[in-house]
C-alpha cells in the first residue's frame, strides 16, 4: 500500500491536555537521548520560610526568595545559575549550639549566595565549568569546579569525574581581628547506570581535603582540628512503575571524616501523578551521625589546651526530616509548587545507641512556595 | 559488564541493554536525579547547617559560614 | 554515534536495501515502504519524550511541504509504549507527513536505530544513501542540500 503523504487527521482530534507529558519535554536525564543543552529555557522563583525552635521559644528565623534558570547558549553549551539572599533573625549567630543561650543578643545577618555552571556539550562528553559564591558579613565563600561527563555509546552508561576548590574567608562580626582563612580541595569520581526501561541508579564518590580555620569563633573554648579530610558516597536510585504512573527515589549517603564523624543519610520520596495536573511528593529522610572525637557534652572541657567543641552538630545524634510537596501544572509551561518539611534531631534517635546526652531536641519547619516557567 | 553486573547483584535489578527507544520512562521530570535543583539548593544548605556530614552533590558547590 | 552532521552509512550500508518497514497509521491502515520506491524517503524514528525530535518536527513539515512535489516522502515512526503520549505531542507539534506507530520497538532494532531520533535517506531505488543521529536547527541547512541532490538523481 502506498503511504499517505498527508495524515492531518491524526491529530485533528482533540487530545487530554497531557501536561505532565508535555512537561516531561523540559527536562531530562542525560541517559534518555542524544546529548544535548537544555531545549527550553526554564525559570523558577521561590520562597523559602525557615523557622527552628526548641521546648523554650523559637529561635531562629530564614526567609529567602531564591532564583534558578536554565538555558541553553547555542547548540553546543548550557548554563545554569541559581541565586538566593537568605536572610536570618533570631536570638544568637550560633543558633544551633546548648551553650548559644549566653549571649541572647538579638541578630540579623543576610547571606547572599550565587551559583553558576557552564556546560559544553561534544558529542559524547560533556565538560562542565562550575562557579560557587557565598557572602554574609563574617564569611566568604568561593568555590570553582571542573567536571567531565563520558556516555557510553549504548547511551546507558555515564561515568564522571570532577575536581573543584573552595577558599572560605572567616571573620567575627564582633570581633573584627578575627580573619582566618579555610582552603578546600576536592575530587569526585560517579558512575550512573540505566539498569532497565525503568530503573536507574548513580554512585558518587567525593573526597574532600580541606585545611585552616575549622572552629566556630563565637563559641568559647571551641577549638577543632585545623584539617578535615571528608569522603561522601552517594547512591542514588529512582524507579518508575508504570502502573501507577509514579516514580520511587531513594538516596543513601555514607559520610566519614577525619575528626571521626560517620554518617548515614537516608532519603525516600514518593512521586505520584494525580489526574493531568497534579504531582504530589511525599518525602521520608533520616540521618544518624556518631559524635567528632572532639566533641564534648560537657562545658566547660575538662582540660583546655586541647581539641573541643561543645556544639551540638557535631555530636552524635540522629535527625528525621517528613515532608510533603505538592506540585500543579497551571499549563504545559507553568508549575507551581508548594513544599512542607518537618525536621527534627534527637539524640535518642542516634542509630546504634544513645547520642549525646545533653543535646536539647531540636525542631525545624520549613516551607517553601515556588513557580516555575519554561519558555519556548 | 563488570560494573552493570556489581550494580545489578547489589539492586537486586536485571541490567540487559535498554534500547534507546525503550528510555520514555527513564526520561520523565519525575525520574530525574534532581528534579528539583532550588530544592536540593535549600536541603543541602539547611542539613550542611544543623548536621556534621556534607557534600556528594558534586564538585566547586562552595560552602557558607554556617557550619 | 552523536555526530549531528550527515554521516554516510557504514560502508557495509552504503547502498544496501532498506530493511523492511511495514506499519500501521493513527487509522489502522497498513503502510510498507516498499510502495514508495521511486520517491527519495526521509524516514524518522522518533518519541514524544525527546527533546531534539520536537525541534526537528517543524522542519520535517517544512520539507514535506517544499519537496512533496519533487518525489520526496517524509515518513516518521514513533516508538512511544504509550500511544497517548504520542497523541499528546502531536497535538502540540502536529505532522503534515506520514506517522506510522511502532509501540514494540521492532522497526526501530531492524534498523539498528542508535540513539533518539535517528533518521535515514533512502533513494529512489530503495537503497540507504546515509543516516543521521540526533537533530540540530544548524545542521538543517546541510540536511537540506543532501536531500536536494538525492532528488536530482533519477
Amino acid at each position: 500500500m502506498q503511504l499517505t503523504p498527508d495524515l492531518q487527521t491524526d491529530h485533528a482530534i482533540s487530545h487530554p491536555l497531557g501536561l505532565l507529558t508535555a512537561a516531561a519535554l523540559a527536562l531530562m536525564p542525560a541517559t534518555a537521548q542524544a546529548v544535548a543543552p537544555p531545549d527550553s529555557t526554564s525559570v523558577t522563583v521561590s520562597y523559602l520560610s525557615y523557622q527552628d525552635y526548641d521546648a523554650q521559644r523559637d529561635r531562629m528565623q530564614v526567609h529567602a526568595p531564591q532564583l534558578h534558570l536554565r538555558t541553553a547558549l547555542g547548540e553546543r553549551f548550557g548554563l545554569e545559575m541559581a541565586a538566593t539572599v537568605e536572610t536570618m533573625s533570631g536570638a544568637s549567630p550560633e543558633f544551633h549550639n546548648a551553650l548559644s543561650g549566653a549571649s541572647g543578643k538579638g541578630i540579623a545577618d543576610r547571606r547572599r549566595a550565587a551559583d553558576a555552571k557552564l556546560s559544553h556539550y561534544f558529542d559524547r562528553v560533556v565538560l562542565g565549568l562550575g562557579l560557587a559564591y557565598s557572602d554574609e558579613d563574617d564569611y566568604r565563600s568561593r568555590g570553582a569546579g571542573l567536571d567531565v561527563q563520558w556516555l557510553s555509546e549504548d547511551q546507558n552508561t555515564t561515568l564522571v569525574a570532577g575536581l573543584g576548590s573552595s577558599s572560605d574567608h572567616i571573620s567575627a562580626t564582633d570581633r573584627p581581628l578575627i580573619q582566618q582563612r579555610r582552603h578546600g580541595k576536592e575530587a569526585m569520581l560517579g558512575l550512573t547506570q540505566v539498569l532497565s526501561p525503568v530503573a536507574i541508579v548513580q554512585s558518587n564518590l567525593t573526597y574532600s581535603r580541606g585545611h585552616g580555620y575549622f572552629s566556630d569563633s563565637y563559641k568559647a573554648l571551641d577549638r577543632r582540628p585545623d584539617s578535615r579530610h571528608q569522603l561522601a558516597w552517594l547512591t542514588r536510585y529512582r524507579h518508575y512503575l508504570p502502573a501507577l504512573q509514579a516514580a520511587v527515589h531513594l538516596d543513601y549517603r555514607y559520610y566519614r571524616d577525619s575528626w571521626g564523624v560517620r554518617a548515614h543519610s537516608l532519603e525516600t520520596s514518593w512521586y505520584q501523578p494525580v489526574g493531568e495536573r497534579w504531582l504530589l511528593q511525599p518525602s521520608l529522610r533520616y540521618h544518624s551521625q556518631a559524635a567528632a572525637r572532639f566533641y564534648s557534652d560537657r562545658f566547660p572541657p575538662a582540660r583546655f589546651n586541647t581539641l573541643y567543641s561543645a556544639d551540638s552538630r557535631l555530636g552524635a545524634l540522629g535527625a528525621v526530616t517528613v515532608g510533603l510537596k505538592a506540585s500543579w501544572h497551571y499549563s504545559a509551561q507553568t508549575t507551581v509548587a508548594l513544599l512542607a518539611e518537618h525536621y527534627q534531631q534527637r539524640a535518642s534517635w542516634h542509630a546504634g545507641g544513645q547520642g549525646s546526652t545533653a543535646m536539647m531536641p531540636f525542631k525545624a519547619n520549613w516551607l517553601s512556595l515556588g513557580v516555575g516557567h519554561r519558555f519556548e | 559488564m563488570r560494573i552493570c553486573l556489581l550494580l545489578s547483584m547489589t539492586l537486586l535489578a536485571g541490567c540487559a541493554t535498554v534500547q534507546p527507544w525503550e528510555k520514555g520512562h527513564l526520561a520523565k521530570p519525575i525520574m530525574a536525579f534532581d528534579p528539583d535543583p532550588l530544592t536540593a539548593r535549600q536541603h543541602k544548605q539547611i542539613y550542611t547547617s544543623k548536621e556534621a556530614a556534607s557534600g556528594g552533590q558534586g564538585v566547586g558547590t562552595g560552602g557558607c559560614g554556617c557550619n | 554515534m552523536l555526530t549531528l552532521a550527515w554521516v554516510p552509512a557504514r560502508a557495509a550500508d552504503t547502498g544496501v536495501p532498506a530493511p523492511a518497514l511495514r506499519l500501521l497509521d493513527g487509522q489502522g491502515r497498513q503502510h510498507d515502504l516498499a510502495g514508495l520506491r521511486g520517491k527519495v524517503v526521509y524516514l524518522d524514528f522518533w518519541a514524544s519524550w525527546c527533546g531534539p525530535c520536537r525541534q526537528s518536527f517543524p522542519w520535517m513539515n517544512q520539507l514535506q511541504q517544499r519537496h512533496a512535489k519533487d518525489g520526496l516522502a517524509v515518513v516518521a515512526v514513533n516508538l512511544d509504549t504509550e500511544a497517548k503520549d504520542a497523541a499528546t505531542f502531536l497535538a502540540r507539534y502536529p505532522a503534515s507527513f506520514s506517522v506510522l506507530y511502532d509501540a514494540a520497538g521492532a522497526s526501530a532494532k531492524a534498523w539498528g536505530v542508535k540513539a533518539m531520533p535517528s533518521s535515514y535517506l533512502i533513494d529512489r531505488q530503495g537503497a540507504i544513501r546515509s543516516r543521521h543521529i540526533g537533530f540540530r536547527p544548524s545542521s538543517a541547512a546541510e540536511l537540506d542540500a543532501q536531500i536536494a541532490a538525492l532528488l536530482q538523481t533519477p
